[in-house]
């Protein structure tokens, strides 16, 4: 009897931390209404030429350096490990071909040459890891800091390095509260999920003519966020959200959700979350039968997506922060650029990466490789022209010109539909 | 009140209750396969053996492993399907067999005269290194397999089992009864149930513990990697999959009885329903307070309750009496 109610105490208090799940939103119950839509008239956009060729590439002579220049180290931290590394990773490159052009250009201010270094550390998208990884950039006495990748890390750093007076910009975290804690340190060169959310939504109810939406998220703080935005644009829209359905980031049987999900019958599906997770539940889906159309945002924009849904990838749209690669005006010389030097292909935020780090340098340029020096710099950005878009910098640090593009997979590969711009006061 | 009773009924369909017990039905029964392997070891060693999730989850990898050599796709025919399934399994069996044998050998026998924590961390530890070792030598990504085995059967006018479906649920009552089988067949299930009864008097009647115990981990570790074969048919998985699926399947056994085999697979389906039936329909029954999002906490507090007012499961443990 002992022993019997001991294995029962033991199970239940390993079962309870594994249980609590944390939910936030009911869900919405509705009627439906005759459908106008039509997810399949929208189609890719052909691809523009470039017109504007990228600094590195006219980059001809190298300065002349000595050993004794000083060394300026420019922080770089993000996801370099775990099933995410790839957006880490090739955030890092962009920053890294930025430097090296930087370098073998000359920088100077005021008679002094400098030596530019990137000091690499990885968060792992973790915020304990980014929060480390933070602290250390500090010690080693960076300048000014690229990252972090997602969010939930960045988000966590950010108040590591505001503490520092180091100016922080991030290539790709589009989280609101990055920049609503009121720090001077926070910038991003990309939009937010308040404006991401908007345009998804704008772009089922308007531009698909869908009104019975279904909306699903994660409950990361990514996701969840992503999801409650489009959720409150589509009732502004006029739109229906008919069932709102939460799942675990660990989760991998989605059925349950699925099946209620099903039972509402919604045109359009919009998941909030990641690819590792949108993929498997699309492909759960078409096997209940569910003929809806699914939406995501950015964290399912990539290839792990197209190839975790298999052949159901097929007419799955998804958002992204910044301009479409064939809208970017210096994208193909720096393609050339980063594939001559890593002899692989851009995956996302490497050009945003690369042109935050040149704002950075500009900074250095412009007046000088103090912190103070440089958050002024930065701060007083304005109508910067990098690879992917020209820069302005809010109050809050928010990019003023914020550029959304809506992707479809078409013949196994994503190709922008539709480019959206706000432009943020 | 009005609002509550609008919201108690929104969205059900006779067609989505079906489709929930279907789906909470093949869970269960991946989640029974696996239940057996800790039932079993619980029943002969009374050790928790955590690194059996794991042992499941290398079964997963070497699924993807053979699909992945073997070239299979969407379009891929049933005629090369099949095989290549089979080769599958029996790959998958034959290295999960190894390793649970080897972990055993290794982990758990040096210590099986150690106070009864120790066994446990060891576990533990073994489940980290295997997580660990996928992670950094094969992938940290989350895979799927392509759609090799498709159609389905329309039940009601919306509902539909797929061949998978059918699949898993029959071959995990087939195992079960293969088990059974082999444990009240045979020569060395004689020995396991004997073990299970009272360690010391069947070592005293010339059963081999060693022998015993390591045909316990066998087996065990080979209808995981049936699970994992089926599990790949219809998720997606990564090195942490073992982890969630091991525990919940803990659970189950537990639930049903330790030990004791239907048990295992009792509580094995009664996890999958209580996930599905809790998923699909907590907000209904709540009036919309709680969601989906409350899915597991929905599933483990009655799990709880079932414990605390049947501590030793439903059909109760079975776990050798010391005198």
């Amino acid at each position: 009897m002992f022993r019997t109610r001991g294995l029962a105490v033991l199970a239940s208090a390993t079962l309870l931390p594994l249980a609590f799940a944390c939910g936030s939103t009911g869900s919405g119950s509705g009627g439906g209404t005759a459908s106008t839509c039509k997810p399949d008239s929208v189609a890719a956009v052909p691809a523009q030429t470039a017109a504007f060729s990228a600094k590195l590439a006219s980059v001809v002579h190298r300065a002349v350096q000595t050993a004794n220049d000083p060394i300026i180290k420019i922080g770089f931290i993000g996801i370099l490990s775990g099933q995410y590394a790839s957006y880490g990773v090739d955030e890092q490159r962009g920053a890294q071909l930025a430097i090296d052009a930087a370098n073998a250009a000359g920088v100077s201010y005021n008679g002094t040459s400098y030596t530019l270094q990137l000091d690499s550390q990885d968060d792992a998208a973790d915020p304990t890891k980014g929060a480390q990884g933070a602290t250390k950039l500090v010690d080693d006495q960076v300048v000014a800091v690229i990252g972090g990748t997602f969010s939930g890390a960045t988000i966590a750093e950010s108040k590591i390095f505001s503490d520092n007076g180091i100016t922080q910009i991030s290539p790709s975290a589009t989280n609101p509260k990055y920049t609503s804690q009121g720090f001077k340190t926070a910038f991003r060169v990309v939009g937010r999920d308040d404006q991401q959310g908007p345009a998804d939504a704008d772009f089922i109810v308007k531009t698909l003519g869908c009104l019975n939406v279904g909306v699903m998220d994660d409950k990361s703080q990514y996701g969840q966020g992503l999801a409650d935005a489009v959720n409150a644009q589509v009732t502004v829209d006029k739109g229906t959200v008919v069932d709102r359905e939460h799942v675990d980031t660990n989760q991998t049987d989605f059925s349950a959700q699925l099946t209620t999900m099903k039972g509402h019958n919604p045109d359009v599906i919009f998941y909030g979350g990641y690819s590792a997770q949108f993929g498997p539940i699309v492909q759960q889906a078409r096997r209940l039968g569910i003929k809806a159309t699914f939406v995501s945002g950015d964290g399912s924009q990539d290839a792990s997506a197209i190839q975790l849904a298999g052949s159901d990838a097929e007419g799955l749209f998804a958002s992204n922060a910044g301009p479409a690669p064939s809208l970017q005006p210096g994208y193909a010389a720096f393609q050339a650029a980063y594939k001559a030097k890593y002899n692989a292909d851009i995956f996302q935020y490497a050009p945003q990466s690369f042109d935050a780090t040149n704002i950075i340098i500009s900074a250095i340029k412009a007046g000088g490789a103090d912190k103070a020096a440089i958050l002024a710099g930065v701060t007083a950005t304005n109508n910067y022209q990098g690879v992917a878009q020209s820069y302005t910098f809010t109050s809050t640090g928010d990019v003023k010109e914020s550029i959304f593009t809506i992707y479809k997979v078409e013949s196994g590969a994503w190709k922008a539909v539709k480019a959206v711009t706000l432009n943020v006061s | 009140m009005a609002n509550c009773l609008n919201i108690l009924t929104s969205g059900f369909t006779v067609d989505g209750l079906v489709q929930q017990l279907i789906n909470g039905l093949t869970l269960g029964s991946i989640y029974a396969l696996i239940a057996l392997g800790y039932s079993m070891v619980y029943g002969v060693l009374e050790l928790i053996n955590f690194a059996h999730g794991d042992v499941f989850m290398i079964g997963t990898f070497v699924v993807l492993g053979v699909v992945d050599r073997f070239g299979l796709t969407d379009q891929s025919s049933l005629v090369v399907v099949i095989p290549a399934l089979l080769v599958a399994m029996i790959a998958a069996m034959a290295v999960c067999a190894a390793l649970g044998f080897t972990i055993e050998k290794v982990a758990y026998r040096p210590l099986r005269n150690a106070p009864r924590l120790a066994p446990l961390i060891s576990a533990i530890g073994v489940s980290f290194v295997l997580e660990a070792w996928v992670a950094t030598y094969v992938s940290a990504n989350y895979f799927t397999l392509p759609n090799l085995i498709q159609g389905e059967i329309p039940i009601l006018s919306d509902v539909s089992i797929s061949y998978v479906q059918i699949l898993m649920f029959v071959a995990s009552l087939a195992m079960m009864f293969f088990l059974q089988q082999l444990v009240q067949r045979t020569h060395l299930g004689r020995g396991m149930r004997a073990v299970a009864q009272d360690r010391d008097a069947a070592a005293l009647m010339g059963v081999n513990m060693n022998r015993v115990v390591s045909f316990t981990f066998v087996i065990g570790s080979a209808l995981a990697a049936v699970a994992a074969l089926l599990w790949t048919l219809n998720f997606s998985f990564n090195q942490t999959v073992g982890f969630i699926a091991g525990l919940k399947a803990f659970t189950a056994a537990v639930i049903g009885g330790i030990g004791n085999i239907p048990g295992a697979m009792l509580g094995g389906f009664l996890l999958g329903l209580a996930e599905s039936l809790g998923a699909g329909y907590i907000s209904n029954l709540t009036c919309g307070v709680f969601n989906s999002s409350y899915q597991n906490v929905f599933a483990f507090a009655f799990l709880i309750l079932m414990l605390v007012l049947r501590p030793s499961g439903i059909l109760r443990e079975h776990v050798s009496e010391r005198a």
